[in-house]
């Protein structure tokens, strides 16, 4: 499916290498023969580019030249390649005395001029083609002993090549099995700069008089003899020119393409989504007066630009949070638990797109905005005022180029004009549990811990009283110590800034009992059941909630209850219930259709047919 | 317990890292492991927790001679790792393999999966490698596809199955189910567990989630700073955890079904480039006194099996002995509170 990336650039240097190797085959003129008469005519019907300054047939030159070119390039590149893999491998691998003798020689190569080296091997050796691939193949060399190196240094490091070494394989067998194919992409990469930095170089040492020996024909001797001429025959200098641009062309294509295919996971997919902001919806908002709380999501539905077309990642979810209240929202990965949060801040990775629903929230006047339909200036406001957020890792939420203090300035700065700064960016500091607050707000964040950092964005994130905190897995990336004490630090600045709602994004419902008054289960973008914690935990009304409180290794039980499956990926959704395949309750009327949702109780909601038969 | 039946034993195994001094090396080595030794008996499970940067994973690391150790020594079976000979080392790493946390990271992206199992075998026998596939809980028939074409759970069922293929007798599992969704943990927990008992394979499972440990593990050995401050029976630490640390680690962990009321730790793990003198746990130990600065405590046996590194352990031993813990902790003077009632 992927090698028809190839053929543009396959068919390119393909006929390039065809007629450089057909030329002594093809019906042109002797390259060597000269024509004083014809010296310096332009194109003729039997010279299709002219003749150069003694006369001999440019185009047969040009074409018989591209043979020595590009051979001393080739030749040069895989010599130098295979060279310089071979040191880098054997160096990066087996570090040590292997590493010194091979990146050493590669160094003190690098350090050499090229030209220098050239007239050196050149001396020695006189000129010729066979001088000239030897010199750039030398030239070349440590530069793909520095990419090796560098590419198995890291590549060693991974698991996989530790459970080789735990399998007991021998070296040489990991080296070329495991690790090559590995390290292949970076030393295409340089393959494809390196044949054309040789046809350059090629060129310009002939130039020099100091690679092939005229009249041999290549594309540097033509350069270098146009040069004489240009003012009178310009077009004389354009020819090998055009030909060295389009085979370096040619070449970088044909590797970078290479490159792609050989990566199984396919190249350019993947990439990281940034977080954008997102156009206000059109549509009006339905009566955003019947809305009770302080956040209350209606029918959310977002979708993603897959590659089936769009695929809704979070379907019709709505729920409720009060002023005061934490609401944790559960789900494993894929679950859309996070977009669902993001959302509600007006933050999505630029993939995902707002379908419809209503996103209502009651700001300090007691109006109520919807937050899908407000304008990005009136967003902004809210956002670090009203509504903040602390994010998952805290070492790449901080400007790592900032003081501690500097953070906390610059949020307190945009929303509130002037006044003293450092008494209130110190209190906020020692509010968080920051030990010695005003030595801590010079410090730059690699100077904190990863808990300390934590406490940085919390602090940040509290720093204008806002009304709704969004915690996403704020304590996933901790130990469980620290995670005790953040968790302690949240609950305690709830209680201190009374009316704060906090919803709180988790995969783990043993935070989830520690922490949240009500919970919100998500599963495969659905919200399949919402309620107070403590009755959800008791009397699960949803099979998948049963289901993971059950495979949770807490209790006696001798065998955990797994689920069977995985989790379906967003464009493969059944089209009833989403749970059905993996669910142990499952009925046909399941698989027919969305099943509505249900309340059991009341503060208390599923979306499952069978919830009265759970017991 | 005699050395006939260990199968692995480690004895003062230390490992540092960066000490050689240079020119421009600082010659103070990082201590990643210091000083532990431990024994795994076949078809034993032995725990190993600790947070993050405690060495735990270094630990097993050497167990399996993936690095050499900078003292102690490592018998498998009897032999001493170090003095094997290359080939005979390599023979020997057959019997004992590894599990990776990261499933992602753990298998060539290159290679069809049936072709990593295979190298485990010896000879690439189609029947063998579909017999994996089958063990582990996959479909034979996907053994021509490439990794990236499994989700993370599946993976790691691949990994296992390339770790079974030699038909070892000791596997270390490091974090293997940690970068896991929790209904997959369980699916992995399990398949552990039923190849522990199917094969008599010993594990050392690494892991900073008590509660996975306590469900698979016969033993436990708590790690702090790069030293074992207490091991013992899984069932007996849980219940009844004796080292201020394992107190502490319960009481932070948190729980869907029991309440607990316990003593946060204040701060966070110390440097391992510089760990405080003495007692490595004493800069954040609720119960340290001025003396536990000056000696390293050396690992006691409290109760039967039960061992801890604390200057305090008469006392704690006292204490879990005693018909009603919690009131001779009090009476003790010690402040770490640990107690659990089910939730509500």
């Amino acid at each position: 499916m992927r090698g028809h990336r190839l053929l543009l650039p396959g068919v390119l240097v393909g006929g390039m290498l065809l007629v450089a190797l057909a030329g002594p085959l093809l019906p042109i003129a002797d390259p060597v023969r000269q024509d004083v008469a014809g010296r310096l005519t332009l194109s003729s019907a039997a010279h299709w580019l002219g003749q150069d300054e003694f006369g001999r047939d440019v185009l047969s030159r040009l074409i018989l030249g591209a043979r020595v070119s590009l051979a001393i390039a080739v030749a040069s590149t895989v010599l130098g390649a295979v060279a310089g893999t071979l040191l880098g491998l054997v160096g990066g691998y087996f570090r040590g005395l292997a590493e010194i003798v091979t990146m050493r020689t590669a160094e003190i190569v690098l350090c050499f001029p090229p030209l220098l080296l050239a007239l050196l091997v050149v001396t020695l050796l006189g000129p010729g083609a066979g001088t000239l691939i030897l010199c750039l193949a030398i030239v070349f060399t440590p530069a793909f002993a520095r990419v090796a190196y560098a590419a198995t240094l890291s590549v060693r490091a991974l698991d996989y090549v530790t459970a080789q070494v735990a399998l007991g394989k021998p070296a040489v067998l990991i080296l070329w099995r495991t690790l090559l194919p590995n390290i292949a992409p970076p030393l295409i990469v340089q393959i494809s700069l390196t044949v054309a930095a040789a046809l350059m170089l090629e060129s310009g040492l002939s130039f020099l008089g100091l690679g092939v020996v005229p009249p041999a024909p290549s594309w540097g001797l033509m350069i270098r003899g146009a040069r004489a001429t240009m003012e009178q025959a310009p077009l004389l200098l354009l020819w090998p020119c055009l030909a060295l641009t389009g085979a370096v062309v040619a070449l970088n294509l044909l590797c970078d393409r290479l490159r792609e295919v050989l990566d199984p996971r396919g190249g350019g997919r993947g990439r990281p989504g940034f977080l954008r902001v997102f156009p206000a919806l059109r549509t009006p908002s339905r009566d955003k007066a019947a809305s009770t709380g302080l956040l209350a999501l209606r029918g959310l539905t977002l979708e993603i630009n897959g590659p089936f077309g769009a695929v809704p990642v979070v379907r019709d979810v709505s729920l409720t949070l009060a002023a005061g209240e934490t609401l944790a929202l559960v789900g494993e990965s894929g679950s859309g638990k996070t977009l669902t949060a993001l959302a509600a801040m007006g933050l999505l990775p630029s993939a995902v797109r707002v379908v419809s629903g209503q996103i209502l929230y009651a700001d300090r006047n007691g109006a109520t905005q919807d937050l899908l339909r407000l304008p990005e200036k009136d967003l902004r406001r809210l956002r670090g005022q009203d509504l903040a957020m602390i994010f998952q890792d805290p070492s790449s939420s901080l400007n790592p180029l900032l003081r501690v203090g500097a953070h906390l300035a610059e949020t307190l700065r945009a929303h509130h004009a002037g006044g003293p700064l450092t008494a209130r960016v110190v209190d906020l500091l020692r509010q968080v549990g920051l030990p010695d607050p005003a030595r801590c707000a010079q410090m730059y964040p690699h100077e904190l811990s990863g808990g300390q950092r934590q406490r940085v964005m919390i602090a940040v994130a509290v720093a204008n009283h806002p009304r709704l905190l969004l915690a996403d897995e704020p304590t996933t990336a901790l130990d469980v110590t620290v995670q005790a004490q953040i968790l302690d630090l949240l609950a305690s600045l709830k209680r201190a800034e009374g009316g704060l709602g906090m919803l709180f994004v988790t995969h783990n419902l043993a935070v989830v009992a520690r922490i949240a008054d009500r919970v919100a289960v998500m599963y495969a973008g659905e919200l399949v059941e919402e309620g107070p914690v403590a009755d959800v935990f008791a009397t699960p009304r949803h099979p998948y909630t049963a289901a993971l409180i059950a495979s949770t290794p807490e209790g006696e039980a001798e065998r955990l209850t797994a689920i069977p499956g995985t989790v379906p990926q967003p464009w493969a959704m059944p089209p009833g219930c989403r749970f059905a395949p993996r669910c142990s309750m499952a009925k046909p009327a399941c698989d027919a259709a969305p099943p509505p949702v249900a309340i059991p109780a009341p503060g208390r909601a599923t979306r499952c047919l069978r919830w009265e038969e759970m017991a | 317990m005699n050395a006939i039946t260990s199968l692995v034993r480690a004895e003062g195994l230390t490992r540092g890292f960066g000490g050689r001094a240079g020119l421009f090396r600082n010659a103070t080595p990082v201590m990643a492991v210091r000083g532990v030794d431990l024994e795994i008996h076949r078809g034993e499970a032995l725990g190993v927790v600790g947070e993050s940067g405690c060495g735990k994973s270094t630990l097993g690391r050497l167990l399996l001679r993936l690095m050499p150790p900078t003292d102690g020594r490592v018998l498998f079976d009897g032999s001493d790792l170090a003095k094997t000979s290359r080939p005979g080392l390599r023979a020997m790493r057959r019997r004992m393999q590894m599990v990776f946390q990261d499933p992602f990271g753990s298998l060539d992206p290159r290679r069809s999966v049936g072709a990593q199992i295979a190298d485990g075998l010896a000879a690439a026998d189609p029947d063998r490698i579909a017999a994996l596939l089958g063990q582990v809980g996959l479909d034979p028939a996907q053994a021509q596809r490439l990794p990236h074409e499994f989700s993370g759970g599946q993976r790691q069922r691949i990994a296992i199955a390339r770790a079974l293929a030699p038909k070892p007798d000791f596997i270390v599992a490091d974090e293997p189910v940690s970068a896991l969704d929790v209904s997959i943990q369980a699916q992995i927990v399990n398949l552990l567990a039923d190849l522990r008992s199917e094969l008599g394979l010993a594990l050392l499972f690494i892991s900073h989630d008590l509660h996975v440990v306590r469900h698979l593990c016969d033993r436990v050995l708590v790690m702090y700073l790069g030293r074992v401050v207490e091991q013992g029976p899984a069932a007996a630490i849980f219940a009844d955890p004796a080292h201020p640390y394992t107190r502490a680690l319960l009481a932070a962990t948190p729980s869907m079904r029991q309440a607990q009321v316990g003593t946060a730790l204040q701060g966070e793990l110390p440097s391992v480039a510089n760990p405080p003198s003495g007692c490595v746990f004493r800069t954040r130990c609720p119960e340290a006194r001025p003396s536990c600065a000056e000696a390293v405590p050396m690992l006691e046996t409290v109760a039967p099996g039960r061992q801890i590194a604390c200057l305090r352990a008469k006392e704690i031993y006292a204490c879990l002995t005693h018909p009603v813990a919690s009131i001779c902790w009090r009476a003790a003077g010690m402040r770490t509170r640990y107690e659990t009632a089910p939730r509500a």
